[in-house]
């Protein structure tokens, strides 16, 4: 389902959105702050800060649908996974490492680009930090281009 | 917390951070990507153009809902919309301005023609919230000069002075000088067309190392060119993105070998031209420019509107109002003495080389060689408009209503060369050649 090459790229410097729904289904949205992928490459643990998505994580129980698009900020290369929550847990030392390697990674990106700090630090946060485990069910690449919205085979 | 107006979210619609949009499919998946530009229409709706991808469009169409995130271009802060489609439009004025802002954007980045506009979706806004800052960043340097207030008192006042001034030149200065202090705007330029309509021609400029009278722009391109083609303002407010091609954006505007450089920054971030239309017609384009971002507000769009039509209107008067004077004096005694001045004219583009060194094209290069070749003549030295108009050999019945700029040009650029060839102005209507020897003119075919 997800290569070693889509493991890497999300584990790397990239923009994460995300996207939930309730209820009624309506869309909310939240911004990940790293992403780590099991060994054999069958859950994505991303972390989110809790105070600032809060209506994003409400949705997110156990079985819920989920949507993450990851994003290379300096060339736009974009995937799209769709998957199924596993788990919505407090984020704990390991968890947090991964956050704080994703913060030291994506700043000089972004510096890179123009992005000031000031505007950065209103979502680059650890902040009542989480961990959200969800199984990847199909991955679509997104990049601007001819093959946007192609659907990766397993 | 209370809700935001959206008015009072005018950086987040600049289209500077992308935003983002997630919507629902039929079977209940979410699904989210990021989206060039959200349009603030009125505190109640927005306007998104439509190149999202196919999933997000047909969500729409099935669930009629989606949330977007829009982004603060200046601050970096977070809020969320969650909209209800209204329905879909690809004509009008605020389509219109879409287009513009997408075109000067993508062409900006490099991207010419590859991203038209083919539709925009009106969308109702049902809620808005802030998104919590959990570490607040510390606030930006704010520019200095005069407040929002204090710019809008001074637009009026500049209004009414360009509107009592009857002398085109004396209230282009006036326009800008007025610009640069009243309202804290330094990079300005005022540029006129050229008859075909295929370039702009800078008549003057303010805070530059150059004036950089008569260097050109082509017509429909960049932030000036496409303004002056679609007959609308335009203003970017940050180009920090498209760094890396500003110094391409400044090489693909200004037209090369026309031999007098464009004056314009280096790395301008915020941009701002509005097209001077009188009576239907072009007559030039106000353009400011700063090395800030969000230098230009949309209220600063709609005071320097005000001023640009009092301009327009104040041009087009003195070309109808010019008063044809009497008939010219003798020509003065020491006409024709001096050293020799070597005149070069190119009459496939009626470029005008003064030894040796480039002075100016088109109708003004064309109206210097007339003056010219009627002084070797005849020995005249002094033309009136009327005259000027009725020369056969000028041709020109097409750009009589712009006249006076052509000559205001002409005359700004050989004063700006410091040339042995000047024009004076003893009175409205009325053109004196002044040299300080004798032309020699070459005509090169």
């Amino acid at each position: 389902m997800v290569d070693t090459a889509i493991a890497s790229f999300v584990e790397g410097a990239v923009m994460t959105i995300l996207a939930s729904r309730d209820g009624t289904f309506q869309p909310a949205i939240g911004r990940g702050v790293g992403t780590r992928c099991s060994t054999d490459r069958s859950l994505f643990d991303t972390m989110v800060s809790r105070a600032q998505w809060p209506r994003l994580l409400a949705n997110l129980g156990p079985g819920a649908p989920l949507a993450v698009t990851f994003v290379k900020p300096d060339d736009y290369r974009t995937y799209q996974v769709k998957g199924i929550v596993e788990a919505l847990v407090p984020a704990d030392a390991a968890d947090r490492d991964v956050t704080h390697a994703y913060h030291g990674r994506i700043r000089p990106v972004l510096a890179a680009l123009g992005v000031t700090a000031g505007q950065i630090s209103f979502w680059l946060t650890d902040a009542d930090l989480h961990r959200l485990r969800y199984r990847p069910t199909d991955v679509y690449v997104q990049t601007p281009g001819p093959r946007a919205g192609t659907r990766l085979e397993a | 917390m209370e809700s935001p107006r959206l008015r009072d979210l005018a950086a987040c619609f600049e289209g500077v951070i992308p935003s983002i949009i997630a919507t629902v499919d039929a079977d209940g998946m979410p699904n989210i990507s990021y989206l060039s530009h959200v349009h603030f229409v009125d505190d109640d709706h927005v306007a998104l153009s439509n190149q999202y991808f196919a999933k997000t469009a047909a969500n729409v169409r099935s669930r009629g809902t989606a949330t977007v995130l829009v982004v603060d271009g200046r601050s970096g802060a977070q809020f969320l919309l969650d909209l209800a489609f209204v329905r879909s439009f690809a004509e009008g004025d605020l389509f219109d301005r879409m287009s513009d802002h997408l075109d000067a954007m993508s062409a900006q980045q490099g991207m010419s023609g590859m991203m038209a506009l083919r539709g925009a979706d009106l969308y109702r806004v049902r809620h808005c919230e802030a998104v919590p800052a959990l570490n607040p960043p510390e606030a930006e340097p704010v520019h200095e000069g005069p407040d929002a207030a204090g710019r809008l008192s001074a637009a009026a006042r500049l209004a009414l002075a360009i509107g009592a001034q009857g002398d085109a030149d004396t209230a282009i200065d006036l326009a800008l000088d007025g610009i640069a202090e009243g309202m804290g705007f330094r990079h300005l330029m005022v540029l006129i067309p050229d008859p075909g309509g295929r370039r702009l021609s800078v008549l003057t400029s303010r805070g530059y190392e150059t004036l950089g009278i008569g260097s050109e722009v082509t017509m429909g391109d960049g932030v000036i060119g496409i303004a002056a083609a679609r007959r609308r303002p335009l203003r970017l407010s940050d180009l920090s993105r498209g760094r890396r091609y500003a110094a391409a954006v400044k090489e693909g505007t200004a037209i090369p070998g026309a031999g007098v450089p464009y004056p314009g920054l280096d790395a301008p971030l915020s941009q701002i031209a509005i097209p001077m239309i009188s009576r239907g017609q072009l007559v030039g384009v106000l353009f400011a420019e700063a090395p800030l971002r969000f230098a230009f507000t949309r209220e600063d769009e709609d005071a320097l509107v005000l001023i640009a039509g009092q301009l327009a209107a104040c041009i087009a008067l003195d070309e109808l109002a010019a008063p044809d004077a009497p008939a010219p004096a003798p020509p003065p005694a020491e006409a024709g003495a001096g050293p020799r001045i070597r005149v070069r004219y190119f009459p496939f583009d009626d470029s005008i080389f003064i030894d040796d060194d480039y002075l100016i094209r088109g109708v003004a290069g064309r109206l210097l060689h007339h003056f010219l070749r009627a002084h070797l003549a005849t020995g005249q030295r002094d033309f009136t408009n009327r005259e000027i108009r009725l020369a056969p050999d000028l041709r020109l019945p097409d750009v009589k209503d712009n006249l006076e700029t052509r000559l205001i040009l002409l005359r700004r650029r050989l004063d700006e060369r410091n040339a042995p060839i000047r024009l004076q102005r003893p009175e409205r209507g009325r053109l004196r050649l002044d040299l300080t020897g004798r032309p020699e003119i070459e005509v090169v075919t």
